[in-house]
């Protein structure tokens, strides 16, 4: 009795370790492992965008992916970072909140040997991510901006709102926008405030313009959600149509408002083409491809009414 | 004597091979190449165009396809022609060429210079905007900026040098021009035909008596 107990218990214990192992292996074949993906803020569609696309490219490739929103907060991010580089991430494909306040947790996810991929937005230390795949915005801006001269005819007034001073895209989609409009003297900025990319404080900011100045002409805004705001606060005064709007991104309000006449142009990014790049690349650094370029620029396209056929929200029709 | 011969033939062999051991085991440069390399880390954005406009800008011509070649390979097989000469910064639409000409059909319209080569208008702007001529001039490598602002700023000063070069050279000797000989920089989509009408940016304006 007793050796067919032992022989029983030696049975269970075998088949336990079998099925164990056999379970083992199947979640070994199911998942290559962790991905984190770290978003600057998921309160603005193109983002979501950029952050689901990137997890489920992740996804696709074998990889569990895991979206963490750092709400536009840098202590968000650092306790997201501290919280990825403790559960066993293998890769993090990142969008900063700041371009310089973010260097500090790449750096500390680089020490932890774990591989960061930015995305969209960049961090002002070319060493510290493994790669960075960004907009070309002042290219972008700069088509933006000799649009902008046609339709203005090189002259008139006009305003600008800003967006995230801190973030390095801001300032290169104004340079590339200045660095045409500029070369017209007869275009006159009458004022540039920042709305933090925001569409409410970029509708309040654009009221505050108006009271200010009665004769303007034109907005230029950082982003689509911007543009959407001043859209509103143009509508609000009753100068629908008297102000052209020009965005930057490439948002679905934006594009429809381009085919419904309420925005005149905007660049088109594409966040899509990004988020699967930078995916695509940890899983060649994870399966130990190490040389990998350090910036890859991707080109912004004009969209406006006469080529708008050709685009979607977010990207190309088809791509 | 034969054996003399074999054993100082087989020290000399181990010596070359202890040599080479060395020669591999260390990375080396041209002293030129490293003195200009940390010279050039201590420059300003606009400090590196100068360098470069100064010094390198005579070899453009040397890596650059006449415009007539370039217009009958570019209606054949734009995707070949692309990937033996073109470049394109990282992911794009559009690619880039170096391309150079001399030609006496030549036009000063009110906003550019108009040269017209193989049924193509090539318009040489009053005004250089973006990145074309930063990226077509292959001297500027994206990872030594610290951020794409810096980055952008070689263009900039890039863009006003070329536009001062137009200027003077327009200004001094297109009165007495017969012809007229450029190198410059095209941008061209390889699944679109060429356009009738192209922008060239110069690094090279000449016209000739």
């Amino acid at each position: 009795m007793k050796r067919q107990l032992i022989r029983f218990a030696g049975l269970l214990l075998g088949l336990s370790l079998l099925v164990g192992g056999n379970s083992c292996h199947d979640r070994q074949q199911k998942s290559r492992g962790k991905v984190a993906v770290i978003i600057s803020t998921l309160n603005n569609p193109w983002f979501v965008v950029l952050g689901e696309t990137a997890s489920d490219r992740a996804r696709e490739l074998g990889y569990e992916a895991h979206l963490f929103d750092s709400q536009n907060n840098p202590f968000k991010e650092t306790e997201h970072f501290d919280n990825v580089l403790a559960s066993g991430y293998k890769a993090i494909l990142f969008n900063p909140t700041d371009a310089s306040g973010s260097v500090v947790n790449v750096l500390q996810a680089k020490r932890a040997g774990v591989p960061v991929f930015c995305m969209d937005r960049e961090i002002d230390d070319i060493d510290a991510c493994t790669s960075q795949i960004l907009s070309d915005n002042y290219s972008g801006c700069i088509e933006l901006g000799k649009y902008f001269v046609s339709q203005m005819k090189g002259r008139g007034n006009y305003v600008e709102i800003l967006g995230l001073v801190g973030d390095n895209n801001t300032w290169n989609r104004s340079k590339g926008f200045h660095a045409v409009v500029d070369c017209y003297p007869d275009l006159k900025m009458l004022s540039q405030q920042s709305a933090d990319f925001d569409q409410n404080k970029a509708m309040e900011v654009m009221e505050s313009m108006m009271q200010a100045h009665a004769d303007i002409q034109a907005v230029f805004c950082g982003n689509d959600a911007m543009a959407m705001g001043a859209y509103q606060a143009v509508l609000a005064a009753g100068k629908a149509g008297k102000i052209k709007i020009f965005g930057f991104d490439g948002a679905a309000d934006v594009i429809n408002g381009i085919r419904d006449g309420k925005i005149d142009a905007t660049g088109m990014q594409f966040p899509r083409v990004m988020a699967r790049t930078a995916a695509e690349m940890a899983d060649k650094y994870i399966r130990g491809e190490h040389h990998l370029p350090k910036k890859i620029p991707v080109a912004v396209e004009l969209v406006t009414r006469d080529n708008i056929a050709r685009y979607e929200a977010f990207g190309k029709e088809g791509e | 004597m034969k054996t003399l011969c074999y054993k100082y033939g087989k020290i000399v062999l181990l010596v070359l091979l202890c040599l080479l051991a060395l020669r591999l085991s260390f990375y080396t440069e041209s002293l030129s190449a490293r003195q200009e390399r940390e010279k050039l880390s201590q420059f300003s954005p606009g400090q590196e165009v100068d360098y470069y406009w100064d010094n390198y800008r005579s070899s453009l011509p040397g890596r650059a396809l006449d415009l007539s070649a370039f217009v009958g390979r570019f209606r054949q097989d734009p995707q070949a022609l692309a990937a033996e000469c073109g470049g394109t910064p990282g992911i794009g639409f559009k690619t880039f060429f170096l391309v150079k000409t001399e030609t006496s059909d030549f036009t000063m319209r009110d906003d550019c210079l108009e040269l017209r080569v193989e049924g193509v208008k090539w318009q040489i702007p009053e005004k250089v905007f973006g990145n074309l001529a930063r990226d077509a001039s292959g001297w500027f490598d994206i990872e030594h900026y610290r951020n794409m602002t810096e980055y952008n700023e070689v263009s900039s000063y890039l863009n006003a040098l070329i536009m001062q070069h137009i200027q003077q050279v327009a200004d001094s000797s297109f009165a007495s021009g017969r012809s007229c000989r450029v190198c410059g920089a095209v941008e061209l989509a390889l699944d679109q035909p060429l356009a009738e009408a192209v922008t060239l940016i110069p690094f090279e304006l000449e016209f000739i008596p």
